[in-house]
């Protein structure tokens, strides 16, 4: 009977830490470079301390038509990081696994506008994501539909 | 007998707001140093290096950070641990934790950078920094822009003078 029980805990511990990461290797599906439905720029998303946030590596036109220099986020509504280099800017901020393909409580960027929305990221299939930005209620939103970047295979 | 707990309540208040005006005492602390470090290979671009650390350990041990009011960043200063290690165009320092938002905290421009110049020009509005380091741990991450591949660890460290007040 008191072997049966540790076989029982034993197992039930090793049902949970496969689940756990399980989980935690779905949630890193949202990890690569992604492409928005405009192809203006490309955003790397990656993973910190258990998080996920998204920051623009690509821009299709990196350098400002007035200023001639490298963009930088004019918009921002804080004047003092009105000079912060666009590319490399964090756009997607604090994401966090939801399971069932969802990744939600975090916020996405325009900067375009300087605005910051709530957001909720979905994986359509694994090289799509629909990314809902909004303000308030879900349904006030609008979806973007971003591409994965994927290396062809040489033939 | 109304009067005698009108009295009481207007005592009570009154000990109430005085307690809850009390002014932000300073602590005194050293800079802190921390390296924050990017696992190699990187490649030419955006590259992310990141550390996590605890502010608890730079308090003196009767202040517990739950407690911190007040607090600003001085100045930042970054310098690349490896001298054979390549210049990034830029850095964009940020900071996070686990329950709040991550935070941009400062950047160094091209400009400074050919000029040899590492300091930090900071966010001017730093309120967000009270709650992240409350919180029961601290992220610290550069986001450097390098302008060719790198094939080892790519070390950046940060050293941050911070204007840290408390209240009992």
């Amino acid at each position: 009977m008191k072997k049966f029980k540790i076989l029982s805990i034993i197992l039930g511990g090793l049902f949970l830490f496969t689940s756990m990461s399980y989980k935690t290797d779905e949630g890193d599906k949202l990890i690569g470079v992604w492409e928005p439905s405009n192809k203006k720029a490309k955003i790397k998303i990656d993973k910190i301390s258990g998080k996920y946030y998204g920051k623009i590596v690509w821009l299709r036109e990196p350098i400002d038509p007035v200023t001639k220099k490298p963009k930088t986020d004019k918009n921002n509504p804080d004047e003092s990081l009105k000079n912060v280099p666009l590319k490399g800017f964090r756009m997607l901020k604090d994401f966090v696994y939801k399971g069932d393909g969802e990744w939600a409580d975090g916020t996405i960027y325009d900067p375009q506008n300087g605005s910051t929305y709530n957001c909720v990221i979905k994986l359509r299939d694994d090289n799509t994501l629909d990314i809902r930005g909004y303000i308030g209620l879900k349904t006030f939103g609008r979806t973007d539909v971003w591409k994965r970047l994927v290396m062809k295979k040489k033939k | 007998m109304i009067n005698y707990f009108l009295k009481t309540q207007v005592l009570a208040l009154s000990v109430f707001v005085l307690w809850g005006c009390g002014e932000p005492e300073p602590i005194k602390t050293d800079v802190q140093k921390l390296e924050t470090i990017a696992r190699g290979p990187l490649f030419e671009g955006v590259n992310t290096a990141t550390v996590e650390f605890d502010i608890q350990k730079i308090l003196p041990n009767e202040v517990k950070k739950e407690q911190l009011s007040e607090v600003r960043i001085k100045s930042i200063q970054l310098a690349l641990a490896d001298s054979a290690a390549p210049v990034p165009n830029s850095f964009t320092v940020l900071l996070a934790s686990p329950n709040t938002s991550m935070k941009e905290c400062g950047f160094i421009q091209e400009e400074s950078i050919k000029s040899n110049d590492y300091n930090v020009s900071l966010a001017k509005e730093q309120e967000f920094l009270e709650e992240i380091l409350q919180d029961k741990m601290q992220t610290l991450v550069i986001d450097f822009d390098l302008k060719e591949d790198w094939f080892d660890d790519y070390t950046v460290t940060a050293v941050i003078d911070w204007e840290l007040k408390f209240k009992n």
